[in-house]
């Protein structure tokens, strides 16, 4: 038996009992918060990356929807229509076209009665003049 | 006995605690100034452009678009001098021989918007230090069609002309924010990052629809210049109109330009808009107008006869005929329809100064025209206290003053529609950038200029013009048209000079209900021929009969033959 120097090894293990599973339980507390932050952070990036993907192939889709717009306009050209008729399809105006003033409208709606067709886009007719041309001309006859 | 409080443990304990309390502020809470700082270190923000709205025709054609493009810039960081040389032959030579030393700073552009064959040159050098980003790049599938009204844009798409100019604030989408990170080779890594620093901005602009017809553009823009070479001229314009809602389905000038080629741009006289932009002296085709005020003021009768002998003495000065001979008798419809200068300078004497100008001032001159487009002249009309002496004789024939081709469409219009008066317009709907109309056209009635009866007169005697006046050269077989030709000197400094004419042919079509007001200028040829029956006329007539072809074989939108 040491005099003075003697400690009570039931009081000091008891009262690291005591603290350890306390500060254990904390310290693992503690860790497990930054593993799931650090976690949250990984998801947040594989997120960014998906998004960025998905952003990529929407801006992508639009480009492609405006080339495809520009491919259109410049088909439809009247530049590029009017070389490409005259000079690869050898097209000409027509000359063959007649044309006939008929008074009044008689185009006949499906019940056979007597229909007022409108000479313009922009007013009602006035005198009762229209022109079309004939089929037959349009044929090439 | 002494219990033991402290432990080493504690110390321990401690010291872990302040580590991860320093951790988690650093992680959590870093400091501003780091923060910036990595900002700064570890990641560009490069503005770069975005969808710039479309352009439509009345069809639903894009006349203008963006499209994607490369745009190559250098980091000084990375940049090796010795690189320069192989961009030669790729790059302008000025920007070789300033990347061929040290270059300040972290960014220079190296190609903006580069065309296809150079974006893949630069590509496959795979240089070190030189990196690509997207940008879009405005582009006009027509080429020079409808170059004046479109206009144009800037590198940075800004609309600098036309309807580019006038709606800019609805075409323009603000340049997005494209994040590049670099990793530790000086990799580029490109991340769209949403930054609350910056405001997202719409994927494209919003969208403008024009009231042009682009197959009529294209024939009118053919027909004009075959004149304009036909006669060796040195500038012309066209406008066609709807006369019973002011629409312009075609407004074509010449010289043009193209663009989509930027050297093209440089020339002023390429980039004027004459329809709008150039006013000159309208000559004859003036005189319906003015005839039009006799007849409604009461000053003139419809059956009225003038004795038109070859020159009259009118205040300080003469006036003559343009021919060689005086016509002798003439009625009012016959004064229109043969053109005679001293028919009509006696009725332009009967009519006030002070009600002429007025008068004029109603039909538009001397004032805006309304279009919606950047660059239009007012005209030049004197007002009444100068029009001294022989003036308002000069006024009556189409000399003395000034207007625009559109001017005179838009008076030639109110003819054709009984008398009123609407403004000419060329846009139909606006759309902005989240797809909300915020135009629509409006057919504006502005003021009736002349009764129905004087209007129908008017028609009559422009129709006599065609059928055996000064106009034949613009008749076409079924269709009636009613048209007045114009033949003007060129004034400057004060003095007309010799030689030198404005040839113009101002008409409308059928003449029982008019769809089509069309007005051909062709100014100043030189091969000979300058009278408005011989120069301008026959134009009329060419792109009349062009017209007559697309009516013909055309379908309209919901698919049905339009005759």
């Amino acid at each position: 038996m040491r005099y003075g120097l003697e400690v009570p090894e039931r009081s000091v293990s008891g009262s690291i009992r005591k603290i350890c599973p306390y500060v254990v339980a904390i310290t693992l507390c503690v860790f497990l918060l930054f593993t799931g932050l650090g976690v949250l952070r990984l998801y947040s990036f594989r997120l960014e990356c998906r998004l960025n993907s998905v952003n990529r192939q929407i801006e992508s889709y639009n480009n492609h929807r405006v080339l495809l717009k520009h491919e259109l306009s410049t088909l439809l050209s009247p530049v590029r229509l009017f070389g490409f008729s005259k000079e690869e399809l050898g097209m000409t105006y027509a000359s063959n076209v007649r044309v006939l003033k008929v008074d009044g409208g008689y185009f006949a709606n499906a019940a056979g009665q007597q229909e007022e067709v409108p000479l313009t886009k922009t007013g009602p007719e006035e005198e009762g003049w229209f022109y079309f041309f004939l089929e037959r001309a349009m044929a090439g006859e | 006995m002494k219990r033991r409080f402290f432990s080493p443990w504690h110390i321990i304990f401690l010291f872990f605690g302040v580590v991860i309390y320093r951790l988690a502020v650093l992680q959590l809470f870093p400091d501003p100034r780091v923060e910036s700082q990595s900002r700064r270190q570890y990641w560009s923000h490069i503005p770069v452009s975005t969808n710039r709205g479309m352009i439509y025709d009345r069809d639903g054609n894009a006349m203008a678009v963006s499209v994607p493009a490369s745009s190559f810039f250098v980091d000084p960081a990375f940049w090796d001098s010795a690189s320069a040389h192989q961009l030669k032959g790729i790059i302008p030579d000025p920007l070789i021989q300033t990347l061929s030393k040290p270059i300040p700073g972290r960014f220079i552009w190296l190609a903006r918007k580069a065309d296809l064959e150079v974006a893949d040159r630069i590509r496959a050098l795979n240089i070190k230090g030189v990196f690509e980003i997207e940008e879009k790049k405005r582009l006009y599938p027509g080429g020079s069609l409808l170059s004046h009204v479109l206009g144009f844009c800037d590198i940075d798409d800004r609309g600098l002309s036309g309807t580019e100019l006038m709606w800019d604030k609805e075409l323009f989408s603000p340049p997005g924010i494209r994040v590049l990170a670099k990793d530790s080779s000086g990799q580029m890594l490109e991340i769209s990052r949403i930054n609350h620093d910056y405001a997202p901005s719409p994927n494209e602009g919003g969208s403008v629809f024009l009231t042009i017809d682009s197959r009529i553009q294209f024939v009118v823009e053919r027909r004009l210049e075959e004149a304009i070479r036909e006669h060796g001229a040195r500038w012309g314009s066209v406008v066609c109109m709807d006369p019973q809602n002011g629409e312009v389905i075609s407004m074509a000038s010449w010289p043009t330009f193209d663009p989509n080629i930027r050297e093209d741009l440089k020339k002023p006289a390429n980039i004027l808009n004459n329809c709008i932009g150039r006013t000159y002296e309208p000559g004859s085709t003036f005189k319906p107008l003015i005839l039009g005020v006799g007849l409604e003021r009461g000053m003139v009768g419809p059956n009225e006869s003038f004795n038109c002998p070859y020159r009259i003495k009118v205040a300080d000065g003469h006036i003559t005929e343009a021919g060689n001979s005086g016509f002798g008798k003439l009625t009012a419809t016959e004064i229109i329809s043969k053109s005679s200068n001293t028919g009509m300078a006696q009725i332009g004497i009967r009519i006030k100064p002070f009600d002429m100008y007025h008068a004029l001032r109603e039909w538009g001159f001397g004032k805006p025209s309304g279009i919606e487009l950047p660059g239009s002249e007012d005209g030049l009309l004197a007002s009444p206290e100068q029009w001294r002496g022989v003036v308002p004789s000069n006024i009556a024939i189409g000399q003395g003053l000034a207007v625009t081709p559109l001017q005179l469409t838009t008076a030639i219009a109110a003819i054709a529609n009984g008398g009123h008066l609407v403004r000419p317009h060329v846009v139909s709907k606006v759309m902005d950038a989240s797809g909300n109309t915020v135009y629509v056209e409006e057919k504006e009635h502005l003021r009736d200029v002349l009764s129905p009866q004087v209007a129908r007169w008017l028609n009559r005697a422009m129709v006599e013009t065609v059928l055996s006046g000064t106009g034949q050269g613009a008749a076409v077989p079924g269709i009636s048209i009613a048209a007045k030709t114009g033949t003007a000197q060129v004034a400057e400094r004060g003095q007309y000079l010799k030689g030198r004419w404005v040839s113009s042919f101002a008409g409308f079509w059928p003449s029982s209900n008019p769809r089509y007001v069309l007005h051909v200028v062709i100014g100043e040829p030189s091969k000979g021929k300058y009278y408005g029956g011989d120069v301008a006329a026959p134009a009329f007539r060419r792109i009349l009969e062009d017209m007559m072809q697309i009516e013909l074989f055309a379908e309209d939108q919901t698919g049905r033959m339009v005759f």
